[in-house]
């Protein structure tokens, strides 16, 4: 139905949820339902990979139920993906306190993650590069998804991990420099 | 390549360099092969990450996550006390939503027009000739407007209802509740116009609103007098 109503209704996918928005905050589980489908997949990687682990059905559960509940606070100032990501983001961090993270695998500098440049179909080249993004040492990981996918500054990255912004600067150039190899210039 | 270059190229990439580092750099990107094809990698990279639409979950937690919130304070959907609550919300705090809702109104019945119906030749030309509220906006446009572009909704929501049952009912009920919103936000609108006529925020977001519907019914209009 969703698909349905996205591709003949043409609406682009911020209209969809700003409309789903609407009903969601006022109890309609199947529009919070359509929300939920369309961003999961985001905040599954996001998840994943600020937590290191790829068990995370209890912290998405967790985000998307904080959602709901906060959902009249969005003010639609903002994209509500933007706003999702960002409740997002501060959920899985705190996740990350409670669970620990998988850093003690890896030491800081430890850039020594088997890189092979992509060949093949665009999709090949997707779950290689995923791949390649699982086996980024973990701090450098965290800094590259916040970063490049979330589009946070260095400033809030090192606020957010307790580190430097000038770790956060260089673990992000390392991690773009151990991922450019699948990417042919 | 140096060490030294490579560390400068993620800096330069995020427009971070200054002047005088981003000097010396270009000019020896201009020399320096390796170091150029090492920025159009990380320039992959960071597009990459931009475009990235992520991964679905192994297990579909959805089920876990709605048998949660259906046990939750806002629960499943009550038709009285969903009204209730959207009485309290005020029609213009989401613009984008209601200017959304309102395009959804006006495409899903297009669209509907368009697959069900041979709209007659008069209804068509007097969608696709009236004449679009000015820019500027003022009081009277914005009634001009509701005035002109009311029937043309009331013609394509009589044509959705004569032949809802052509479509499937989880349609017909999405477009129904979809409805239900729009028609008491643009109550409200026109009560909050009522009350504070000069407002220009307001006047602005109605204003806006019928432009959006004019454009949008035009180009269903014209698509339907292409097929019919």
């Amino acid at each position: 139905m969703e698909s349905r109503l996205s591709k003949e209704l043409e609406l682009n996918p911020a209209e969809a949820d700003a409309i789903d928005v609407e009903f969601a905050v006022n109890g309609d589980t199947l529009a919070f339902e359509r929300l939920y489908r369309r961003h999961v997949a985001k905040v599954h990687s996001l998840a994943r990979w600020l937590l290191g682990r790829e068990d995370v059905d209890d912290v998405l559960q967790d985000v998307f139920i904080r959602v709901w509940h906060k959902l009249d606070t969005f003010r639609g100032n903002s994209a509500f993906s933007t706003w999702l990501h960002r409740l997002a983001t501060n959920v899985i961090l705190r996740w990350r306190e409670k669970l620990g993270t998988d850093e003690t695998r890896h030491s800081g500098s430890d850039f020594d993650m088997q890189t092979k440049p992509a060949r093949g179909t665009d999709s090949g080249l997707k779950i290689d590069i995923e791949t390649a993004v699982d086996g980024l040492p973990p701090r450098a990981r965290q800094v590259f998804v916040l970063h490049e996918m979330e589009g946070y500054k260095h400033e809030e990255i090192a606020s957010m991990l307790e580190i430097s912004v000038g770790t956060s600067r260089s673990q992000l150039h390392h991690a773009r420099m151990a991922l450019r190899t699948h990417f042919v210039a | 390549m140096t060490d030294n270059w490579t560390t400068k190229l993620s800096a330069y990439l995020d427009e971070e360099l200054d002047s005088v580092d981003r000097g010396m750099l270009e000019a020896h990107l201009n020399e320096c092969a390796e170091c150029r094809a090492d920025l159009e990698q990380l320039k992959g990279v960071k597009s990459w990450a931009r475009e990235f639409d992520g991964k679905q979950p192994e297990r579909d937690v959805w089920p876990a996550i709605a048998g949660q919130i259906r046990n939750s304070p806002r629960g499943v959907v009550d038709l009285g006390t969903a009204r209730e609550a959207r009485t309290r919300r005020r029609w213009y705090a989401r613009p984008q939503a209601l200017a959304a809702a309102i395009g959804l109104l006006v495409v899903g019945s297009g669209s509907w027009w368009i697959a069900r119906a041979t709209a007659p030749q008069d209804r068509i030309a007097a969608v696709i000739d009236v004449s679009a509220p000015p820019e500027g906006f003022s009081v009277a446009a914005a009634i001009n407007a509701a005035q002109t572009f009311g029937p043309a909704i009331e013609d394509l929501e009589r044509l959705l209802l004569s032949e809802q049952n052509a479509l499937d009912t989880a349609t017909v009920r999405v477009l129904r509740e979809k409805l239900a919103i729009i028609d008491e936000a643009m109550a409200e609108a026109r009560e909050a116009l009522a009350q504070d006529p000069a407002s220009g925020y307001l006047i602005d977001h109605y204003t806006g609103m019928m432009r959006k519907k004019l454009t949008v019914l035009r180009s269903v209009a014209r698509r339907v007098q292409a097929e019919t």
